[in-house]
């Protein structure tokens, strides 16, 4: 169990912070993206959504950059984009570990 | 207004930490037929209205701003996430304590938390905030402890028939806020795990075991503030008993200017605030007499000023007035500690308990004979500034004997 809830990554935090890291995003079009990207396998319900926006926001992994009416917008930070680095290498390690072989950058 | 637009009311038989109840609940009225209404809940009542049986869901989402005393009070959702939700097949009905209550009518829509492990996390931010009410409870009875809380004395002060409801409607609802911050946090702390553990959000509940007496215990706090309420009523309403000295009926029980001066004139004094006057008040725990007195006088040719402010409790036993008189003492203690508070060597006297003390200049005598109580703050004044307390001493004295 891991001490902070932030040490590692649900699915769900994976894949905002990769909507993000993409580009400047407000929810809704996260969420679109995420479906797209995943082709439908995760659609992304609005508490759970939102629930990590608002933590990703505490812990500063993103900042709001613009509220256009109703829609906020955010875009990552350097820390957010660290971790969303990290948490990708983390998942490439444990493909190659289950695929038997070594790790080659 | 029709039958069907006229608004059904219910009382919520679940606790307002119970999810998954309340979640249960609202989903069986539905499928009798009966809605929530959007804005339609006080103190636990929710408001609906009637319609065609459906199978619906129910969902209730943890309020992610902290909930401060200056907070917004209004706290909806955002728009953007109302907007999104109503494009996932969700309707946002309102905000119930600390959730907001969102409704489903199309059964494929997609839930409104996906992932377990960010909905335990929005129930871990919610615990948190709950349990600091309840340091903050703590934080309350700790002070109380320090100030010097003293319990039979305050039942006394609101000289309220209902006294023992002043001190045990405080003691209930310090209680209340402790027990039920607990119980709170256990519930969410429970319910956490279910959701960690993949279960919780689709498991139907049984809310109707123990529903009538949810039901009750939530009028509990009310009926604690009313018993307060009551009690300091009644205490006004004493307050209006007041009547000069010469209406009470002879003999007191107790001494007053008269008894230490038998054969002397007494001037009564210019009224000042309640002098020269007294309150005599039964409760279901004791007879009681508040008597304010202040004379000049002449005493062995010898002018004389003396006041005399007493309270005199008859209690129903041994044991209450004991606690009666160490209240009396902790209170003046407490709020005269250090230098302004000196307690003298009390005098060999047949009395169960005596106490004296100088509290912020001004001496109390402090007496116990079996279940009564006399609180008496003397000060008689002689020549060149002498002071003669023990004067009103011997004359309980000889009262007693």
């Amino acid at each position: 169990m891991p001490k902070h809830s932030m040490d590692i990554l649900t699915e769900s935090m994976f894949y905002v912070l990769m909507a993000l890291c993409s580009a400047p995003m407000c929810g809704i079009d996260i969420a679109a993206f995420i479906e797209a990207r995943t082709q439908g396998r995760l659609r992304m319900g609005p508490a759970t959504l939102y629930t990590i926006l608002g933590k990703f926001e505490t812990e500063k992994y993103i900042h709001q950059v613009a509220l256009d009416g109703r829609k906020r917008t955010y875009q990552v930070t350097d820390r957010g984009r660290l971790a969303y680095s990290q948490e990708l290498a983390r998942l490439k390690q444990c493909l190659l570990d289950a695929q038997g072989g070594d790790c080659h950058d | 207004m029709t039958e069907k637009d006229r608004p059904i009311y219910r009382l919520c038989p679940c606790f307002a930490l119970d999810v998954e109840g309340i979640q249960t609940w609202l989903e069986d009225l539905a499928r009798e037929g009966l809605f929530l209404d959007a804005d339609g809940g006080f103190f636990g009542f929710f408001r609906f209205h009637k319609g065609p049986e459906k199978a619906l869901r129910y969902r209730m989402i943890p309020l992610k701003q902290p909930q401060g005393f200056f907070a917004d009070m209004s706290q909806e959702p955002e728009e953007e996430e109302r907007a999104y939700s109503a494009h996932c097949g969700w309707e946002y009905l309102l905000r119930y304590g600390s959730f907001y209550i969102y409704r489903a009518e199309d059964p494929q829509a997609v839930p409104l938390h996906t992932d377990p492990t960010i909905h335990a996390m929005s129930m871990a931010a919610l615990k948190k905030r709950k349990n600091s009410r309840l340091l903050s409870a703590g934080l309350y009875l700790l002070i109380l402890s320090i100030l010097g809380y003293t319990p039979f004395l305050s039942v006394f002060r609101s000289g309220a028939l209902f006294g023992l409801f002043y001190l045990l409607s405080i003691a209930g609802v310090l209680g209340w806020l402790v027990l039920s911050a607990v119980l709170d946090s256990i519930r969410l702390s429970r319910y956490q795990k279910r959701l960690l553990a993949g279960e919780g959000i689709e498991t139907p509940r049984n809310w109707r075991k123990g529903a009538a007496l949810r039901r009750c215990l939530r009028f509990a706090p009310l009926l604690l503030c009313l018993a307060y309420v009551i009690s300091l009523g009644v205490a006004l309403n004493r307050s209006a008993q007041t009547r000069s000295l010469d209406q009470f009926p002879q003999p007191l029980p107790f001494a007053t200017l008269s008894d230490v001066f038998p054969d002397t004139a007494l001037e009564r004094s210019g009224t000042m605030g309640d002098y020269n006057t007294g309150l005599n008040y039964a409760t279901a725990l004791s007879e009681n007499y508040e008597w304010n007195e202040a004379a000049d006088l002449t005493f062995q040719g010898q002018p004389y000023y003396a006041i005399l402010r007493l309270q005199h409790h008859e209690t129903f036993s041994d044991w209450w007035a004991k606690g009666l008189l160490r209240d009396y003492y902790t209170y003046e203690a407490r709020r005269y500690h250090g230098k302004r508070f000196e307690t003298l060597e009390a005098p060999q006297t047949p009395f169960d308990d005596i106490r004296i003390f100088r509290s912020y200049g001004i001496l109390h005598i402090l007496i116990r004979q079996g279940s009564s109580v006399t609180h008496a703050v003397v000060s008689i004044s002689g020549p060149e500034q002498s002071q003669h307390w023990q004067l009103w001493l011997e004359a309980m004295l000889r009262r007693v004997s």
